[in-house]
């Protein structure tokens, strides 16, 4: 699967919207490369947009930040089909995460310009806005449970040292081969990062476990 | 490891399955112990990773935004520059599109090919001691035959003003000026073409080379007279043409 992968060592302006796609989706440093270089190239959007100062700078970088996320579990769930730019895709889910944004501060609200200059530059995405978003709307209806299931997790999380929770992320969620991670955190070997990586997963399940006996509000994250 | 749970652990968690998709998952962990404590196992992973990417974001984006570090400009978004590299290329597509047609294009060369005749001496040349002229003359209608037609003109254009070959000599060289594609200096010689004989031919020459010269109003003026004139060699030619023109 990583045989075509683009070099590491391009500028950002040298990746088409396909090897980024093809790098977010391996995962590890190239994902991580990825992600670097479109938070630049996108970035002239966190500008205009702060140009039409009724949204404020942190509100925006917020929102910029929460389609970031957006924008990478949507590319992994395949929802890029090509059918636009990638650009234009992800100014889709900016100014949806812009309008959330908005929702949830009821003194401010989305100037017209503002709206008229993300809405161009979503014109090219060429893809149904409702077919992205449509987890957004039912997160919002569930709101109260995912709060909650959000809180007990941190404390869960907060049993493990930051060291062990990044080995965790970087094995499980960012698709770190044992040999990486062995190189990134000193380990003697992949297969000593590998045994790492799943007592630690043990030490985190535990935790969830003993949250969910002690505070019964956190029962929602136990099976 | 196994990545493939996670993979779907990680669009129910971010609600991007369908509602059938996900009622059906969420009935499967319900069933399974091991699998609910995966989705809580993953979750916790995600708020983690969701956690430090946020706060790392935001202080590059304030960096970014008090300038410290320049826009990167993206290879495929300047959307000025591509406007104005498209409206230049139109531009000079437009150009040379003008130039070509102007220069080089004419709507009415394969009339002009068609009922070009090259030119033929009607008169005598049999003299017994030809003089300068006469061999000067038969030089020049020999150098033409031969397509040698800068050195028959050179002969021609110093016949202008013999006694015997002068209208002879204009029409050559108004011939071979048309042959040579450059009708305006051909009009000039057979504009001073005076012989009633070779006035027909005269006209009708002129005619092409105004064709040639992508000026078909006044070359439809020529042959309207021609088509008119019985008495013409050219009035089938120039009726013709006149269709082929309209």
């Amino acid at each position: 699967m990583t045989n075509s992968l683009p070099s590491l060592h391009k500028p950002c302006s040298g990746y088409t919207d396909d090897d980024l796609v093809s790098m977010i989706k391996a995962g590890g440093g190239h994902s991580r490369k990825a992600f670097n270089c479109l938070y630049e190239l996108y970035f002239d959007m966190v500008r205009m947009s702060v140009k039409y100062h009724r949204l404020e700078k942190n509100h925006i970088l917020d929102a910029y930040t929460q389609a970031l996320l957006s924008f990478h579990t949507s590319i992994l769930a395949g929802k890029w089909e090509r059918r636009g730019t990638l650009r234009a895709f992800f100014a889709i889910i900016f100014r949806f995460k812009c309008i959330d944004t908005i929702r949830s501060n009821p003194t401010i609200s989305l100037d017209a310009a503002l709206e008229e200059y993300l809405r161009k530059e979503a014109e090219d995405g060429a893809t149904n806005p409702e077919e992205i978003m449509i987890g957004d709307e039912e997160h919002s209806m569930e709101n109260d449970r995912a709060e909650i299931r959000k809180r007990c997790l941190e404390e869960a999380s907060g049993e493990l040292q930051p060291r062990e929770m990044e080995i965790l992320t970087d094995y499980f969620v960012n698709n770190y081969k044992a040999k990486d991670l062995a190189e990134k955190y000193g380990y003697k070997n992949a297969g000593v990062a590998k045994t790492t990586a799943y007592n630690l997963k043990n030490k985190l399940n535990r935790s969830i476990r003993e949250l969910c006996e002690k505070k019964p509000e956190c029962r929602i994250i136990c099976p | 490891m196994e990545h493939a749970p996670y993979e779907t652990i990680e669009l129910y968690i971010r609600n991007l399955m369908t509602p059938a998709d996900r009622k059906a998952f969420e009935t499967q962990v319900a069933a399974d112990p091991d699998l609910a404590g995966e989705v809580a196992f993953y979750e916790a992973l995600l708020l983690h990773r969701d956690k430090s990417l946020a706060a790392e974001w935001k202080a590059k984006g304030e960096k970014m935004l008090a300038g410290d570090t320049p826009p990167l400009k993206a290879a495929t978004v300047n959307r000025f520059r591509i406007q104005w590299a498209a409206a230049a290329s139109l531009i000079l597509m437009l150009t040379a599109t003008g130039i070509w047609y102007t220069q080089f294009y004419n709507p009415y060369g394969s009339v002009v090919t068609q009922y070009m005749e090259p030119y033929r001496y009607s008169g005598d040349l049999g003299v017994q001691i030809p003089g300068t002229e006469d061999r000067d003359w038969q030089r020049a209608l020999a150098l033409y035959r031969e397509r040698s037609y800068e050195q028959a003109a050179i002969l021609a254009n110093g016949l202008e003003n013999s006694r015997q070959y002068a209208d002879d000599a204009r029409l050559l060289g108004g011939v071979i000026l048309i042959e040579q594609k450059h009708p305006e200096k051909a009009l000039q010689k057979l504009r001073d073409v005076r012989s009633p004989v070779l006035r027909q031919k005269a006209q009708f020459y002129s005619a092409l080379a105004f064709l040639q010269d992508k000026k078909p109003e006044k070359a439809r003026a020529i042959l309207t007279e021609i088509a008119k004139d019985g008495s013409s060699h050219y009035q089938d030619e120039a009726r013709e043409i006149l269709q082929k023109i309209e």
